[in-house]
């Protein structure tokens, strides 16, 4: 067990780990303040377009209370009580999990548990600071591999199975995005087929469409390799932020967007995430004002507002 | 010691999904959901509750839900959905519904759900039925 953590675990860990210092605390001070302002942004999500079914239904006062503590954690994170933002940000945020109950999406519990190693470790202390960088990348790395992992494990991507369905199941979202790769003449089938049992096959003739499925889980499981080595950190980080943006066009879930961003940039040398907070909160901002007035941004960012 | 906690912490997230995909395969639990990162992996397994009642002789026939069954209905197919064969067996949603139905003899409940084949790419329904009666 010892020769295999020697072997394996340090040397991973040590490529996930910057020198200590206050450009490193800077950072990780910005990264917290954009992890805060996702939870706040998604919990007024929850508040501006509240959930239909009954049993999942947020009392609407807790839910206003709820984003209020939260959007109050976020800002209190640029001061110099920052420390305690994301402690304070925890209790309202369970409130909100136990409200979601089974339903949290994956995307929910990332955020979730990248707060809770922010409220855990002090990015203002040396020894806590790198260990916080080390944790936040191997999962936003962990979170990647395992994406395609899961894809291949399933096995519904090797023949473009799953494309194949959401292109003829999913909403104009998809269509918009895959269908192109699709003859006109089998997107026609996909369409005329019922949810009756044996109805199908969902496998089409389309090399684009095979090429891109595959290529899906390769990078999915490639990239965290590359964003752990050195050499191939930065180049990996910025293919690996189009490829996120790219494949989320079609669920148009830009809220994980940019939480994955955010993460994604902490491969980068530091001082990004500081630099590009800005931006992304604007972002965040943009995202609740689609949810708000849908009729102004129209509907390309409707999906994205808020809840993911 | 909060080093360690840490450590242990993304040690347990790390191995967490390939615990999550045995229970996928297991019982059928959903793979978009409880944090296994394999969401559109396949399509999102949707699930079907329906119910019947039942009378003295074993007839099925058609009853009129109450609110509070629409409501149950709607909260086992949800749990369903997503912990699979974990939730409780449909008996015990046929059970809560007849509590409420002194008119009938029993109430059966079908799940349904249906998946895609990989080796076919077809759409494939499975069902499990249970049932309470008096």
């Amino acid at each position: 067990m010892n020769q295999l953590t020697q072997r394996l675990v340090v040397p991973v860990s040590s490529r996930l780990a910057e020198p200590p210092g206050p450009a490193l605390a800077s950072n990780l001070r910005a990264f917290r303040f954009l992890l805060l302002l996702h939870v706040a942004v998604q919990s007024w999500g929850y508040v501006v377009v509240p959930i239909r079914a009954a049993h999942l239904a947020f009392p609407p006062v807790g839910a206003v209370i709820v984003a209020s503590l939260l959007t109050l954690c976020a800002f209190s994170s640029l001061t110099r009580f920052g420390r305690f933002a994301p402690i304070l940000a925890l209790p309202p945020l369970l409130i909100r999990l136990s409200w979601s109950g089974l339903w949290i999406p994956n995307h929910t519990f990332l955020v979730f548990f990248c707060v809770l190693l922010t409220a855990v470790l002090d990015p203002d202390r040396d020894d806590e600071s790198v260990l916080l960088l080390q944790s936040l990348r191997w999962l936003t790395a962990m979170v990647l591999f395992y994406t395609g992992l899961q894809k291949v494990m399933h096995g519904l991507w090797f023949r473009g199975e799953f494309l194949t369905w959401m292109v003829g199941r999913g909403n104009d979202n998809w269509r918009w995005v895959f269908g192109w790769l699709v003859p006109e003449e089998e997107v026609q089938r996909l369409f005329g087929l019922g949810y009756g049992p044996d109805t199908g096959p969902y496998r089409v003739q389309s090399t684009a469409l095979l090429l891109l499925s595959n290529l899906t889980y390769v990078a999915e499981m490639a990239l965290p390799v590359l964003l752990v080595i050195r050499r191939t950190r930065v180049a990996a980080t910025l293919v690996a932020i189009l490829f996120v943006f790219t494949i989320q066009l079609a669920p148009r879930e830009f809220m994980f967007v940019l939480c994955f961003t955010n993460l994604l940039i902490l491969f980068l040398p530091v001082g990004w995430n500081r630099r590009l907070a800005p931006l992304i909160a604007l972002g965040y901002l943009y995202l609740l004002a689609a949810a708000l007035r849908p009729d102004w941004f129209g509907d390309f960012a409707l999906k994205a507002a808020g809840r993911i | 010691m909060k080093r360690r906690l840490v450590i242990a912490f993304v040690v347990l997230l790390t191995i967490w999904p390939l615990a999550h995909r045995a229970m996928v395969a297991a019982f059928n639990v959903n793979p978009w959901k409880l944090a296994g990162w394999a969401m559109f992996c396949i399509p999102n397994p949707k699930t079907s509750t329906q119910t019947y009642g039942l009378t003295t002789s074993g007839r099925r026939i058609r009853f009129e839900m109450r609110p509070e069954d629409q409501f149950d209905l709607s909260l086992y197919d949800y749990r369903r959905q997503i912990l699979g064969e974990l939730a409780p067996p449909p008996d015990r949603l046929a059970e809560q519904i007849l509590s409420r139905h002194p008119e009938l003899a029993g109430v059966g409940v079908v799940v349904y759900q249906y998946h895609l084949d990989p080796e076919t790419a077809l759409l494939r329904w499975e069902s499990e039925e249970g049932a309470a009666r008096r």
